[in-house]
């Protein structure tokens, strides 16, 4: 159960962290089109 | 009939922005005079070029019908715009998305922590796996706590 709990902790951090990158390079982007 | 913008782009590199309006009823994009003369210009020294616009929030592709008209091929089709809502929260979050996920990320802590505390009790004499059980569930909520805290920093 322990390590159920770890695993899908880890998968959350991967996750999150992949939506981080993502969400930069987007607002990145808006900000390039916008000017 | 609605005013659009449309982008002529060159293979050469010469790209073109001008307001065409576009024919709802029929389907068809209708491009000034000048734009043509334009166009019809560089037809003789350029290979033909990539004609776009954003219609409704789509984006559009545009091919030279007859004379000034022009006719409408989306780009997003049914399956790839499906897909693209699919994985939007993942391939381009709003920060709003991103905090959401901080929000889930404490409420994993929370019940991490609260089976860490309950794990603890329940066992009478400890074992090797038991130690190896509540400490895993002592680093979930360690790494779910840090990930919520820095999902929800915002921009």
């Amino acid at each position: 159960m322990g390590f159920m709990a770890l695993g899908v902790a880890l998968a959350m951090l991967g996750l999150g962290l992949l939506m981080e990158h993502n969400g930069r390079k987007a607002s990145r982007e808006r900000r390039r089109h916008s000017h | 009939m609605q005013i659009i913008e449309i982008e002529i782009e060159f293979p050469g590199g010469m790209t073109i922005s001008d307001r065409a309006s576009y024919q709802r009823s029929e389907g068809k994009v209708h491009i000034s005079e000048r734009l043509q003369r334009i166009l019809d210009d560089f037809s003789v020294s350029e290979a033909s070029p990539s004609i776009s616009a954003v219609i409704d929030g789509e984006n559009a592709q545009l091919t030279q019908s007859n004379g000034r008209w022009m006719d409408i091929a989306y780009v997003g089709q049914d399956a790839q715009r499906f897909w693209s809502n699919l994985l939007q929260p993942f391939v381009a979050p709003s920060s709003d998305q991103e905090q959401q996920l901080g929000r889930f990320c404490h409420a994993l802590s929370v019940a991490s922590l609260v089976g860490a505390i309950g794990f603890w009790h329940s066992v009478k004499g400890w074992t090797f796996t038991d130690v190896l059980n509540c400490s895993a569930l002592a680093v979930a909520f360690v790494i779910t706590f840090y990930a919520g805290l820095r999902f929800t920093k915002g921009d």
